[in-house]
């Protein structure tokens, strides 16, 4: 999985850190943005195989980030990190075109089995 | 006299201008005093934070030697050390929840939090209870039950907020008589905490039938069919047919629908009908809707042509896409 580039979009510093030094441990090139609008910008310019997107965000929400994403014609696979029993986040991600969930509290052990199984159908 | 009274003036002026003066520089002080701290906080949050995130994320054996870091480090980044652990604590789980629950108990934090629960200043017992419900300890669902019994209302509250946290089956039982004691915590606390433990059992909606406050059995309605158990839609049903409660009655027609059981089918088409009271038989008309409609097409349709009751009707309705044709 080495060479694989993954974005996190993430507003809280300590989830976003803890899941780019998850995904850093296992060999991945990591990206990081701390609000929606630069994680937007940074999705829609650079090249990555994978992005971890939380859902609630300040200004622009995930939902809207995925939204933006999908109506550009971008389809990198996209893992929402949502509240837990949030089931109208997890709907509305997949309706908006998200590829998997994860609830918080999460495992960022869960967390990376899934982007590497992400990245291993792409 | 005149001479005593400036002079008497003069000197008060002065005191109130000097004693203006002093809390006038007091508060500079304890403005410099405060930034000067929370810029020490930032930087050390930033020293700090790789070695607690690596603990986060490290596998067992490595976890000794990145302990002994911690142990290494001077008193104040040591306290930060703690601080950001459990901070992070509270969004994840698996093996970084477990990490760092380790820290904080080789830090101990956890004897700390536990000596805590007896302090007489309630904000310390509440941190106490938050943290104990964190990183369960083998004493948590005992420490935090007493403390769910706690005079200060606030610390009830945490403390039901950390039995649910614990994810621990044993914690449904002291949630569950929070819920029904009026006084002790608002139901939907304990509502919400039962639902983050996620009781493997279901909820035990027999429990709450006879409750003699209303809301309370309102709330074990929709818990019940959230976490429903065997006899869940049976109890639902009595509650619609039975309970003196209007709004009870609407739970448990909402309830119903949600539970996702053909059983329902016959008591919510009768409650939308002969319910006394409208907002009941509303409610029953829209739970049909929410069912699969191969069990209840046939009874909407008999509802939409004899029911003249236009609130009902209209929430006995199909959604727009599959509207029936005219007339009916």
């Amino acid at each position: 999985m080495s060479g694989n580039r993954v974005l996190v979009v993430d507003d809280d510093a300590d989830i976003r850190d803890l899941v780019a030094l998850k995904l850093q441990s296992a060999g991945l090139e990591v990206e990081t943005a701390f609000d929606g609008i630069s994680g937007l910008s940074a999705a829609t310019n650079g090249n990555f195989d994978a992005i971890v997107l939380d859902v609630m965000m300040p200004g622009m929400s995930g939902i809207d980030v995925l939204q933006a994403l999908r109506d550009s014609g971008n389809q990198t696979p996209v893992i929402m990190l949502t509240a837990k029993n949030q089931e109208h986040d997890i709907e509305a991600g997949f309706n908006a075109g998200a590829t998997d969930y994860v609830s918080k509290p999460f495992s960022p052990r869960e967390l990376l089995a899934r982007v590497n199984s992400l990245l291993h159908r792409a | 006299m005149t001479l005593f009274t400036m002079d008497a003036l003069t000197w008060a002026l002065l005191g109130v201008s000097a004693v203006s003066l002093l809390l006038l520089v007091a508060m500079i002080v304890l403005r410099v005093v405060r930034k000067f701290h929370e810029q020490h906080l930032a930087r050390l949050d930033v020293r700090v934070r790789p070695l607690v995130l690596a603990i986060a994320i490290a596998e067992p054996e490595e976890l000794p030697e990145l302990f002994n870091k911690v142990r290494e480090l001077r008193v104040f980044a040591r306290l930060q050390t703690t601080d950001t652990a459990a901070r992070m604590l509270a969004e994840v789980n698996g093996e970084s929840r477990r990490n760092l629950s380790a820290l904080l108990t080789d830090q101990q934090i956890v004897a700390q939090a536990l000596r805590r629960i007896s302090s007489v200043d309630p904000v310390r017992r509440a941190r106490a209870a938050e943290l104990i419900g964190l990183v369960n300890p083998p004493s948590a669902i005992d420490v935090l039950t007493k403390l769910s019994r706690d005079r200060n209302r606030e610390v009830r509250i945490v403390a039901v907020r950390a039995l649910g946290r614990t994810t621990d089956p044993r914690a449904a039982e002291p949630i569950e008589a929070m819920l029904r004691r009026r006084k002790s915590a608002p139901a939907w606390i304990s509502a919400s905490a039962l639902l983050e433990l996620n009781a493997a059992a279901g909820f035990q909606l027999d429990n709450f039938t006879m409750n003699r406050n209303p809301s309370v059995r309102q709330i074990a309605n929709t818990l019940a069919s959230l976490m429903p158990s065997p006899d869940t839609g049976q109890l639902l049903i009595k509650s619609l047919q039975k309970d003196p409660d209007r709004l009870v009655r609407v739970s448990a027609a909402r309830a119903l629908g949600r539970l996702q059981s053909r059983v329902a089918v016959a008591p919510l088409a009768e409650a939308a009908v002969t319910d006394p009271h409208r907002s009941v038989r509303v409610s029953a008309a829209a739970a049909l809707t929410q069912l699969p409609e191969v069990w209840t097409a046939e009874t909407l349709s008999t509802l939409l042509t004899n029911v003249h009751e236009v609130a009902v009707r209209r929430a006995a309705m199909p959604p727009t896409s599959t509207w029936p044709a005219e007339g009916i």
